[in-house]
């Protein structure tokens, strides 16, 4: 071999070298593919049309804590459309008010309120996105995100892999979300996903600030067919002068939950929120 | 009080407290069947610190609700609501009626709700005593006629806990969709109201009764007092020369309200059609309405007479007649076609509504209906008002045919509306009218009466706390209300409310009449 096929030779296996140590680790993944992952198994096996859960929301703040008890009835429609019908049974003064919305995607949604002491269904405004829903830790748009979060693209939130931690024994991924989308209201979601089901175990919401927002965590994790499901979950609003602190804090605790019971379309009406729930 | 309402209350109270326990909602089950049994209600206090007016008495209001569901298409429902205390005066205990306008009891029961409702598919029949709502604009909607409502504390209570069940019929179907043309919810309510309940109106003595209405004693001028005499005696005969008045002459009158049960005939019911739904998702409906009006409606009758009446004219100069004027209930048929509409526009949701009215009962101004029968009563050439005069100066008492307190009119009552949250705070702004399309008297309402109706709302501490304002301007007559309270929520069962009411404007108008009725309130309220 001349000298120069030997310089080379030796050029090219360090090349390759190279890029075989900046290559992921055989079985590594990017915290896109680990996402892509996520949202095949939710477009897949996990994937449900229609979802029927009985919820309790125990709210804790500077010292009192309230409930409200719930029944929730949601369907997907394609182009992301969504119908969903809440009943509330508890505290007496909500008890038997019953709220239908219809979710577009690029448009605000459509919302109707039944208050019985009215004995009137309201057409009201969806303007409410950065409103409590009902009291709760959650806002309406709180409750949006963990929705479409899923469906998230790199056009969407940016997404980098901060690498692994162990939260109650569950080995997870823990991936950072940077929004691109102005509406998407917080800076970065960081996310625990367990390595083994993909299931969120914590998120982390981090405000323009640059503090830290809001914290849930999702535990007793129970499969209703194939999909998991979180029976416990609990959202904590951090004190906005110090994030450390948390000034108040919600338990969302599902007593029942049931998929894909081909709920007619014609329940997602106003006649059922006049009827009350079934 | 007597034994039976004794028995009523205890058995109210023992109801309440006995299922009153911290319910988180669970429905109960009826041994022995497959129904099940929902129980809920409220035991509210208020405490009413009037700043001028006539007194109310703190009040307790107990509310118990038992739904039931029998089968899956057989439910009932049976609100029963008791009351102690409050702004009735010379009130006695007993069992709210549905025929009475005038009724003050208190310790009272009533059933508020108790009806039966079969669902058959698309079909849903419900009879009994029930309440309606009609109408999407806020405060009272012009198409919302249906239901009557007690009118004891009109602005502080809310509008439709102030609304009295009635016996009815309702029949409704729900229509399938149209997709091609989204239009969804379609529906058809057929109401058929057997009796005529009407609202229910303060006594004379009570905080709420209206001022406007009150005839109170009458003061006459000199020349109208002498020419009610010259009327009877012309001064051209010599011997009515002598038949003089001096001074303006003051007349006392007593007043008093009377009940009058509407007639028990098939045509003093009344019946109702609406149709409904929602087109590319802005609601609608169509209502009709012909039947017994639910507001307050009354004539006003009056006497008077006068003892050893000429005598004191020639001795005293004074001519000493006496009134008595009743407030007596009555019962008149309207009719009603009406439409309504709401949609949401960007992050606001506007409402719209419009009633046609014919032959509906307006309020005129008492005052306004003495003037007038003093001007028939010293026409000489009237031969009707000659001769009951006559009698009044005979002594021997005579009717006074006065003009109608509430004639009927024909009208039109219409409103827009609009409500947008922005930064946690909800403002709404809507304007109403009245406008009458008939030639009449004047009215209590102006014509047009114009209103700005304006509330805002804003919750804190994740809505345990609640402050909110409500406000209503009438343009022509510059009368006004302003309402605001704060409301707190205590846990899951108390609500705590402090409000004030600050009422002005001028005495002849619908909200002025009631200037003097500002007030403080407090009010506690548990819910299970």
């Amino acid at each position: 071999m001349k000298p120069d096929q030997l310089g080379d030779r030796m050029k090219l296996w360090l090349v390759v070298a190279l890029l075989l140590a900046v290559a992921p680790a055989r079985g590594a993944e990017t915290s896109r593919q680990i996402l892509d992952r996520r949202q095949a198994l939710d477009d897949g096996e996990r994937r449900w049309d229609d979802r029927h859960q009985k919820l309790t929301f125990k709210i804790v703040s500077k010292g009192t804590t309230r409930t409200r008890d719930l029944e929730l009835s949601e369907k997907r429609y394609p182009a992301d459309e969504r119908k969903s019908v809440v009943f509330f049974s508890s505290p007496p003064e909500v008890k038997g008010t019953g709220f239908l919305s219809f979710t577009h995607k690029g448009k605000p949604a459509d919302q109707w309120l039944y208050l019985p002491e009215l004995q009137r269904i309201r057409q009201i405004t969806s303007n409410i996105r950065n409103q409590s829903f009902v009291g709760t830790d959650f806002t309406y748009h709180d409750l949006d995100i963990l929705t479409e979060m899923t469906s998230w693209t790199e056009a969407d939130a940016a997404s980098s892999l901060r690498g692994e931690e162990t939260l109650d024994g569950v080995a997870c991924h823990v991936i950072e979300l940077t929004a691109k989308r102005e509406d998407i209201g917080y800076t970065k979601i960081v996310l625990w996903l367990g390595k083994d089901d993909l299931v969120p175990r914590k998120l982390e919401f981090w405000g323009a600030d640059g503090k830290l927002a809001k914290r849930i965590a999702q535990r007793d994790i129970r499969l209703t067919g194939k999909i998991p499901v979180s029976y416990a979950t609990t959202v904590e609003t951090m004190d906005p002068s110090d994030s450390t602190k948390v000034s108040s804090s919600t338990e969302v605790t599902i007593l029942e939950t049931q998929f894909n019971q081909k709920i007619a379309d014609d329940f997602f009406t106003q006649r059922t929120l006049e009827q009350g729930p079934q | 009080m007597t034994r039976s309402s004794r028995a009523a209350c205890a058995a109210l109270v023992s109801l309440i407290v006995g299922t009153g326990t911290p319910s988180r909602g669970a429905s109960v089950p009826v041994p022995g069947t497959s129904a099940t049994v929902d129980a809920s209600g409220y035991i509210d206090g208020l405490a009413v610190v009037d700043v001028h007016g006539p007194r109310q008495r703190p009040q307790a209001i107990g509310e118990l609700s038992l739904a039931s569901r029998i089968t899956r298409a057989l439910r009932t429902q049976l609100t029963l609501r008791g009351r102690i205390g409050g702004p009735f005066e010379g009130g006695h205990p007993g069992v709210m009626n549905f025929v009475h306008e005038f009724q003050n009891r208190t310790p009272s029961l009533e059933f508020n709700e108790a009806y039966a409702e079969l669902r058959l598919g698309d079909a849903q029949v419900r009879a009994g005593i029930q309440k309606f709502a009609w109408g999407k604009l806020d405060g009272q909607p012009p198409t919302d006629v249906l239901t009557p409502r007690d009118l004891h504390d009109p602005i502080v209570r809310d509008y439709e806990e102030s609304k009295i069940g009635i016996p009815a019929v309702q029949l409704a179907y729900y229509l399938p969709p149209v997709p091609s043309i989204d239009l969804h919810d379609l529906k058809v309510n057929l109401v058929y109201v057997p009796i005529a309940v009407p609202s229910r109106v303060a006594l004379a003595d009570e905080r709420w009764f209206p001022p406007s209405i009150r005839t109170g004693d009458v003061d006459v001028r000199e020349s109208t007092a002498q020419g009610l005499i010259d009327a009877q005696c012309p001064p051209s005969k010599p011997e009515c020369r002598v038949l003089t008045v001096k001074g303006d002459q003051h007349f006392p009158v007593s007043f008093n309200t009377l009940d009058s049960r509407p007639p028990l005939e098939l045509d003093a019911g009344g019946i109702a059609l609406r149709i409904g739904g929602t087109i590319h998702e802005m609601d609608w409906s169509i209502s009709h309405y012909t039947g017994p009006e639910t507001g307050p409606d009354a004539e006003l009758l009056a006497s008077a007479n006068c003892v050893n009446c000429l005598g004191t004219v020639v001795n005293e100069h004074k001519l000493p007649i006496r009134a008595h004027a009743i407030l007596r209930q009555d019962h008149d048929i309207i009719h009603m076609t009406g439409a309504d509409w709401s949609t949401a526009l960007g992050g606001a949701t506007v409402r719209a509504e419009v009633a046609v009215f014919q032959n509906r009962p307006y309020l005129r101004i008492s005052n306004d209906v003495v003037q007038e029968l003093l001007r028939q009563l010293t026409d000489s050439r009237n031969p009707d008002s000659k001769r009951r005069v006559r009698r009044v100066f005979d002594g021997k008492g005579a009717r006074l045919p006065l003009n109608e307190l509430f004639p009927d009119r024909d009208s039109v009552e219409w409103g827009v509306g609009a409500d947008y949250m922005i930064a946690g705070f909800l403002p709404l702004l809507q304007l109403n009218q009245v406008i009458f399309t008939d030639d009449g008297p004047e009215e209590l309402l102006s014509n047009p009466e114009t209103r700005f109706v304006a509330s805002v709302r804003k919750r804190f501490l994740q809505d345990t706390l609640e402050v909110e304002a409500r406000g209503v301007y009438a343009i022509e007559r510059g009368s006004w209300f302003v309402h605001p309270r704060v409301t707190y929520r205590a846990g899951d069962h108390w609500r705590l409310r402090l409000g004030y009411l600050a009422i002005g404007g001028p005495a002849e108008s619908v909200i002025g009449q009631f200037r003097d009725n500002d007030e403080l309130t407090l009010e506690a309220r548990y819910g299970f």
